[in-house]
């Protein structure tokens, strides 16, 4: 059963785009596993609300490679909100088409970066209480100089 | 049984090489289950999705087994380079 992949999909799994890691990212998630077939990474380098840079690690099919591969060329650059917009139906239309029953390979790359972006908006949400936890402590302990001296 | 990279991956790069293997066995070429034959004889679960098959002919020679063996060996460590699975 021949699988007719797209020139583009083709040449994006033979040589895919923004594949590594990122050492300390800003947003971290992993989807699928090894015994379903498919497993993608995705590593965020967030500055400003806008996606610095984003990378991808896989152990998949090749319309797995090819669609994180034009998805994270697509989003790289792109405000998180954009990103979070951006939906499956246009990395399938980025790449010309896709088989059939590759389609979930576009569902599964959108769902992984959605969840990286996640655990960038949770690790910011953190960010701020304990920012403001220091400045509470710092203000007692402010209190507590001025007690002394009195 | 190639760890840490996908079948299917294999299959489509090598045949962009001008080698052509399979996934599977012919009667399950319709579906994606991993294969029942290769768990029978204990390849572990996270194993399973790694396996390419290569069918020789009698008119295959030499030469096109060395090619293919240096073509693979390329392939297999292009695909590990941005594999996201730990080297058990």
């Amino acid at each position: 059963m021949a699988l007719n992949y797209t020139k583009k999909t083709l040449n994006n799994f033979l040589k895919p785009k923004n594949v590594g890691s990122i050492k300390k990212p800003d947003g971290y998630a992993q989807i699928g596993n090894m015994v379903c077939g498919d497993q993608l990474d995705f590593f965020l380098k967030v500055e400003k609300g806008k996606i610095k840079d984003v990378k991808f690690l896989s152990f998949g099919c090749a319309s797995n490679i090819a669609t994180a591969s034009i998805l994270t060329e697509k989003v790289k650059g792109m405000t998180i909100a954009a990103a979070k917009k951006y939906n499956w139906q246009q990395v399938v239309a980025e790449l010309g088409g896709l088989p059939q029953q590759k389609v979930h390979c576009s569902v599964m790359a959108v769902q992984g970066l959605k969840r990286a972006i996640n655990d960038y908006e949770k690790r910011e949400s953190k960010k701020k209480p304990a920012v403001k936890k220091i400045k509470k402590a710092t203000s007692k302990k402010a209190a507590k100089k001025i007690t002394k001296k009195r | 049984m190639f760890g840490y990279v996908e079948g299917e991956a294999i299959l489509i790069d090598l045949s962009q090489k001008g080698i052509y293997v399979s996934t599977g066995s012919a009667c399950s070429a319709t579906n994606l289950k991993a294969s029942y034959v290769l768990s029978a004889i204990g390849l572990e679960k996270h194993f399973l999705n790694s396996n390419i098959r290569f069918s020789l002919g009698r008119f295959n020679t030499k030469t096109e087994i060395d090619y293919t063996v240096k073509c693979l060996a390329q392939t297999i460590k292009r695909l590990r380079s941005f594999s996201p699975v730990e080297k058990i």
